[in-house]
C-alpha cells in the first residue's frame, strides 16, 4: 500500500541489527535479498501460514546467531568451543532460573510487568496511529488536500474547470480528484449501503496504494461511454464476498448498475476517509452535464512539485485560480497537509489524558513490581549473604541478582506482548466509532509499537529491578546475615524503600481515582442533560433507495408515503413524522453570516437543516416558542428557526414575519415559528443552530415534496405505551418496498448515547486505569504487610506472651497499613489537583471541585487498604506464643 | 567478514555439521548466491526445511573464515539484482571429500550391523 517494503522484511531488518556490524556489512544486504527470493517464489506454493513460520524462523535465527556470534568467540566448522566467561553468564543464568523456579514464583510481579508493558505498547500505539505518524503515504509531507477561497478559508472542494486548470499548474507535481459517491453494494451477502468515492485514475499511484489482488485505475477509465469499473476494500471483499479470490473480473451492481471488479485494495490503504470501501473512476475533466453535485466539484489532492515550498506552490496556484476563476471577488489557494488522524478538540484533549493516565499507571505497576522484587530480595538476603561470607564478589551478586530480575523482565514481556495485542484487538473490536478509529493509519502492532514495546520493557524491568538488586547485594546484606536469620522486620534502607513505594502507589492510584471519577461524572451529567426535546420513546429510521428501483421523485415520495401510512396502521406509534434530517445530527449543515432582511443585524452562525412535516414537533415534543409549526399548505421559503438565531438576529424581538438570507443562496426566509433549541452538550453538535422547513411544500395548489431529490428517506415516530419488536418495524418497512436498504432503525435515546461515545469511552478507559491503579496498589500494600508480619511473627508472639491481647495485635498491622495509605493519600491529593488542572477542558457540568468526588475517592481508597490490611491482621492476631518462642 | 585462517589439517575439522556439509555440496557443482545454494540443498534433500537467512549466512560466515569457500567474481545477471556468489576452494574440496568418506564408513559400519539392509547386488 506504500512504497515502504513489506512489515515482514521491516521486522527481519531490525532483527538483523542482533548481528555485530561487520557482518551486517558483509552479509546483510545478501541476507535480506535471500529473505525477498524465498518469500517472493516460495510463499504462492506453501501460503501464508508458511510465510509466517518463515519469517518467525528468520527473525530467531538473526537473534539467536547474532547472539553467538557477539558473546563467543566464532564456533569451528565443527567443534563447539565456547569463551569461558560465557560459561560464567550461563551458570549465572541456571542459577537465576532454579531460584525463581523455587516457591515463592514471582508469578505476581511478571504479572504487573506484563501488564505496564501491555497497557504502554497498545497506548502507544492508539497515540501513534491517531497523533504521531504521518499520513501513510510516501513523503507525505508534500501531499496536500488543495482547495480555493477567501482569505480565511473556503469549500474544500473546487469547480471542474479550475481543477483542469490547475492539473496543468507548474505548482503541482500530480493533482487528482475525489468525489465522495456512497451506493447500494447489492449482489454480496445482502445488500448494504457504503460509502465509496469517486477517484481520478493516478490517485493510487500518487499515494502508493498497491492492490491486494487484480490492478487500480490507468488513465482514461472513468470517462463517459466506458466501461463501469470498481476496485473493493479488502474489509468489503471480505465482509460481502468471502474473500473470494476470484472476484476480480466479476461483475457487481452498485445501485443498480453493473460494475466490473478490476482489484481489491489492501486494509491499510484507507482514502480519502477511514470508511471508504470501493473506489470507482472518474475523470473530472470530462464529465458529462447533469453529473451529480458531489462530482461537478471534487475535492482535489496533490503532490506538490519537488522544487517549491508549499508557500511558492501555494503562490503559483493562485496565480492560476485568478486566470480562471473571475468573480471580482478575491481569490486565495489553501493548502492543508493531508492528516493521519482526524481528531475533534474534545478526542485530542482526551486521548492525550488518557495516555498520561497511562503512564501514571505504568508507573503503579512498575513500582508494584518493584515492591514484590523487594520483598524477595528481602527473604533472599540471607542466601546473597552466605555467598559474600564464602567469597563471591559484589560484582558477581550483582550478576547473578541482575541475572534473575532479567529472567522476570524477559518474562513480563513476553506476557506483555501478548497483553498488547489482546488490548489492541479489544479496542479496535470495542470502540469502531469512537475516537480510537479516526485514522487513515491502520491501528496495529508494527515495529514502532514493538520498539516502543522494547523501550517500555526494559524501562519497566529498570525500574523494578534496580531497587531490589540493590537492596539484594549492598555490602550491608553480609553483616545482616544473623539478624535477618532470626526474622527481624526489615528496618532502615528496605523498609523506607518499601513505605516510599507503598506511598508513590497509593498517591497515584488515589490521582487516577479522582480523574477517573471526575469524567465519569462529566459523562453522567452529558448523558442526562436537557437536549431540547424528549428522545425517550421515539425511534428513528432512515433508508435508502436504490436509485434505479426509484429513478424520479415521484417513486421516492410514493415509497415515503408509503411508510409513513404502514407505521401509522401500526398500533402503538404516534405521531410518525417523516423528515430530512433527523436530531441529533440533521442534515444540510451551513456555515457563514446569516443577514437579516428586516430589521436586526447580520450573525455568523453554523445552522443544521431539517425539512420537516407538520407532525414533527409534536413527535419530538420540541416547544414552539413563538407563532406555529407547518401545516400542510406551507410556502418553501417558511422557516422556523431557534430561539439562539433569533436573539442574534433581533435581540430577542418578536421574529414572526421577519425575513433572513443566506450566504450564496438568493432566496428570502420567512419565520413563521421560533422552536426551543436543541442542545447535545458534550458533541461535536454542540454549536449547530437548528432550522426548520417544510418537507411538502404548497406549489401552485399542489403539494410536492422538495427534498426528495436525493435516495434518502428519514421517519421517526414516538411508542406509547411500548415500541414493537425492532425487526418486527423493520419487517413492516421492507413490505413497503423490498428493495429499501434500511441505513438504521434505533431508539433515539441510543443515538444520543452514540453522540457522547468519546467521553463515555474516555470515562470508562480512565476509571479502568485507576481502579488497575487502585487495585495494584492495594495488592503492594498487602505484601508489604504479609512479609511484614511474617517476619515479626517472633516478636509479636512475644508481645502475646507478655499479654497483648489479638486485638492489640491486628491494630499494629491496621496502624501501619494506615499510615502508609494517609501518607499516600495526602501526597495523592495534592497530585489529583494539579491534573485536574489539565482536565477542566473535558468536564462538562462538573468542576475539577466536585465534592462528591472528592469525598468518594478517600473513602474507595480506604476501603482498599482495609481489604489489603485485613488477612495480614488476622495472621498477626492469631500469633501464638508457644509455638513461635519453641522454634 | 574476516580473513581466512591459515591451512589446518582437514581431518581437525571433521565431524562437519550437517548444513556446513550441504553448503559445501551445494558448492561443488557450481558458484552459487545464497537464494541458490538453499534452492539446491532443498532439490537434493526433498523433506529440507527452508533455511533461515541468519543460519544459512553465518554458515557461509564461517567457512570463509575456515577458508572452505571464497567470495566468487561478481557476475551481473540481466536485469537481477547484484548478488554475491561464492565458490568453494580446493581445501573445501578436500574437507568435503573427507567428510563423505567418513560418512560412507559410517554407514557401512551401519550395514554391517544390520542397521540400514545391506545393498542389493
Amino acid at each position: 500500500m506504500t512504497g515502504r517494503p513489506p512489515l515482514g522484511e521491516r521486522l527481519l531488518r531490525l532483527a538483523l541489527r542482533c548481528h555485530p556490524a561487520p557482518f551486517r556489512r558483509e552479509y546483510g544486504r545478501e541476507m535480506l535479498q535471500y529473505y525477498r527470493d524465498t518469500v517472493g517464489r516460495e510463499s504462492a506454493r506453501r501460503g501464508r501460514l508458511w510465510r509466517a513460520r518463515f519469517l518467525i524462523a528468520s527473525i530467531a535465527a538473526a537473534a539467536g546467531q547474532g547472539l553467538c556470534q557477539r558473546v563467543a568467540a566464532r564456533p569451528a566448522v565443527g567443534s563447539t568451543r565456547r569463551a569461558g566467561w560465557l560459561a560464567d553468564g550461563r551458570t549465572d543464568l541456571k542459577l537465576a532460573w532454579r531460584r525463581l523456579a523455587a516457591a515463592p514464583r514471582p508469578t505476581v510481579a511478571i504479572g504487573m510487568l506484563a501488564l505496564a508493558v501491555g497497557l504502554g505498547v497498545a497506548m502507544f500505539t492508539v497515540v501513534d496511529a491517531l497523533m504521531l505518524r504521518p499520513a501513510p503515504f510516501p513523503e507525505a509531507d508534500r501531499l496536500f488536500h488543495v482547495f480555493a477561497g477567501d482569505e480565511r478559508g473556503g469549500r474544500t472542494t473546487i469547480p471542474t474547470d479550475l481543477y483542469a486548470a490547475w492539473r496543468g499548474s507548474p505548482a503541482f507535481e500530480d493533482l487528482h480528484g475525489v468525489g465522495h459517491g456512497s451506493a447500494i453494494v447489492e449482489d454480496g451477502i445482502e445488500p448494504v449501503m457504503r460509502a465509496g468515492a469517486f477517484v481520478s485514475p493516478g490517485l493510487f499511484e500518487m499515494l502508493g496504494a498497491r492492490p491486494l489482488l487484480g490492478r487500480t485505475f490507468v488513465a482514461g477509465e472513468g470517462r463517459p461511454g466506458t466501461r463501469a469499473l470498481v476496485v473493493l476494500s479488502e474489509r468489503l471483499w471480505r465482509s460481502q464476498y468471502g474473500a473470494d479470490r476470484s472476484i476480480v473480473g466479476r461483475r457487481l451492481r452498485l445501485s443498480g448498475v453493473a460494475h466490473e471488479v478490476v482489484g481489491v485494495l489492501p486494509d491499510g490503504f484507507r482514502f480519502p476517509t477511514m470508511r471508504t470501501e470501493f473506489w470507482r473512476p472518474m475523470d473530472f475533466t470530462a464529465l458529462q452535464p447533469g453529473a451529480e453535485q458531489a462530482l461537478n466539484r471534487p475535492q482535489t489532492y496533490v503532490r506538490l512539485a519537488a522544487s517549491l515550498t508549499p508557500a511558492a506552490a501555494s503562490q503559483a496556484a493562485t496565480a492560476t485560480l485568478r486566470a480562471t476563476i473571475a468573480d471580482g471577488r478575491p481569490q486565495f489557494t489553501h493548502l492543508r497537509p493531508i492528516m493521519a488522524g482526524l481528531m475533534d478538540e474534545y478526542s485530542t484533549a482526551a486521548v492525550t489524558a488518557l495516555a498520561a493516565a497511562v503512564g501514571l499507571v505504568f508507573l503503579v505497576l512498575c513500582a508494584n513490581a518493584a515492591n514484590l522484587l523487594v520483598v524477595r530480595a528481602i527473604a533472599r538476603r540471607s542466601d546473597y549473604g552466605l555467598c559474600a561470607a564464602l567469597g563471591a564478589t559484589r560484582g558477581r551478586l550483582l550478576r547473578q541478582a541482575f541475572a534473575e530480575t532479567a529472567i522476570v523482565g524477559l518474562a513480563g514481556t513476553i506476557a506483555g506482548a501478548a497483553a498488547a495485542w489482546a488490548l489492541v484487538s479489544t479496542a479496535r473490536a470495542w470502540l469502531p466509532d469512537a475516537f480510537l478509529l479516526r485514522s487513515l493509519n491502520p491501528i496495529d502492532l508494527d515495529a514502532r509499537a514493538l520498539a516502543a514495546g522494547a523501550i517500555a520493557a526494559l524501562t519497566a524491568t529498570g525500574l523494578a529491578s534496580v531497587p531490589a538488586v540493590w537492596l539484594a547485594t549492598r555490602p550491608g546484606a553480609v553483616s545482616l546475615l544473623r539478624s535477618v536469620d532470626r526474622g527481624a522486620v526489615p528496618r532502615g534502607g528496605p523498609r523506607m524503600l518499601l513505605r516510599a513505594l507503598i506511598v508513590g502507589e497509593v498517591a497515584l492510584a488515589a490521582a487516577l481515582l479522582v480523574s477517573g471519577a471526575l469524567l465519569l461524572r462529566s459523562f453522567l451529567s452529558l448523558a442526562h442533560a436537557d437536549r431540547g426535546l424528549e428522545a425517550t420513546g421515539v425511534v428513528t429510521a432512515s433508508m435508502s433507495l436504490p436509485s434505479h428501483r426509484f429513478p424520479d421523485r415521484a417513486s421516492r415520495l410514493a415509497f415515503a408515503d408509503g411508510v409513513e401510512r404502514v407505521l401509522r396502521a401500526t398500533p402503538g406509534l404516534r405521531p410518525v413524522a417523516l423528515s430530512y434530517g433527523l436530531p441529533p445530527r440533521g442534515s444540510v449543515r451551513y456555515i457563514g453570516p446569516v443577514t437579516p432582511l428586516s430589521g436586526g443585524r447580520e450573525a455568523e452562525a453554523f445552522l443544521s437543516g431539517y425539512f420537516v412535516t407538520p407532525d414533527f414537533f409534536r413527535l419530538y415534543r420540541i416547544p414552539i416558542l413563538e407563532g406555529a409549526a407547518f401545516d400542510d399548505r406551507a410556502h418553501e421559503h417558511d422557516v422556523v428557526i431557534t430561539a439562539t438565531l433569533r436573539d442574534r438576529l433581533w435581540a430577542g424581538q418578536p421574529a414572526i414575519g421577519r425575513t433572513f438570507r443566506l450566504h450564496g443562496d438568493n432566496a428570502a426566509y420567512r419565520v413563521v415559528g421560533v422552536a426551543a433549541d436543541l442542545r447535545s452538550p458534550g458533541s461535536a453538535t454542540e454549536d449547530q443552530l437548528e432550522w426548520y422547513r417544510p418537507l411538502r411544500v404548497a406549489r401552485g395548489g399542489d403539494v410536492e415534496a422538495e427534498m426528495f431529490s436525493t435516495g434518502q428517506v428519514m421517519v421517526g415516530f414516538r411508542c406509547d405505551p411500548a415500541c414493537p419488536p425492532l425487526p418486527d418495524l423493520r419487517r413492516r418497512i421492507r413490505g413497503v418496498d423490498p428493495d429499501v436498504v434500511i441505513a438504521h432503525l434505533s431508539p433515539l435515546d441510543g443515538e444520543y448515547l452514540e453522540l457522547l461515545a468519546a467521553p463515555r469511552a474516555a470515562a470508562a478507559l480512565a476509571l479502568v486505569f485507576a481502579m488497575a491503579a487502585a487495585v495494584s496498589a492495594g495488592g503492594g500494600l498487602f505484601s508489604v504487610l504479609a512479609t511484614v508480619v511474617g517476619r515479626r511473627r517472633r516478636e509479636l508472639g512475644i508481645r502475646a506472651a507478655l499479654g497483648a491481647r489479638p486485638r492489640e495485635l491486628a491494630a499494629l498491622v491496621f496502624r501501619e497499613a494506615f499510615t502508609v495509605a494517609a501518607m499516600g493519600l495526602t501526597l495523592g491529593v495534592g497530585l489529583a489537583w494539579l491534573l485536574t488542572r489539565f482536565l477542566s477542558s473535558l468536564l462538562v457540568g462538573v468542576t475539577p471541585a466536585d465534592p462528591v468526588t472528592w469525598v468518594v475517592v478517600p473513602v474507595v481508597i480506604g476501603g482498599i487498604v482495609l481489604a489489603a490490611a485485613v488477612w495480614p491482621a488476622r495472621m498477626a492476631s492469631s500469633a501464638d506464643p508457644v509455638a513461635i518462642l519453641r522454634e | 567478514m574476516s580473513a581466512p585462517r591459515p591451512r589446518a589439517d582437514p581431518d581437525d575439522l571433521l565431524p562437519l555439521t550437517p548444513l556446513v556439509f550441504a553448503v559445501l555440496v551445494a558448492l561443488v557443482e557450481g558458484d552459487l548466491h545464497g537464494y541458490g545454494i538453499a534452492r539446491r540443498i532443498a532439490d537434493r534433500d526433498a523433506g529440507a526445511v527452508t533455511l533461515a537467512p541468519g543460519n544459512l549466512y553465518a554458515a557461509v560466515d564461517r567457512l570463509i573464515a575456515a577458508g572452505l569457500v571464497a567470495p566468487a567474481p561478481a557476475a551481473r545477471r540481466g536485469g537481477e539484482p547484484r548478488r554475491r556468489f561464492y565458490r568453494i576452494t580446493p581445501f573445501g574440496r578436500e574437507v568435503a571429500a573427507r567428510e563423505a568418506a567418513r560418512l560412507r564408513d559410517l554407514l557401512r559400519t551401519a550395514r554391517r550391523l544390520a542397521i540400514l539392509p545391506r545393498r542389493q547386488p
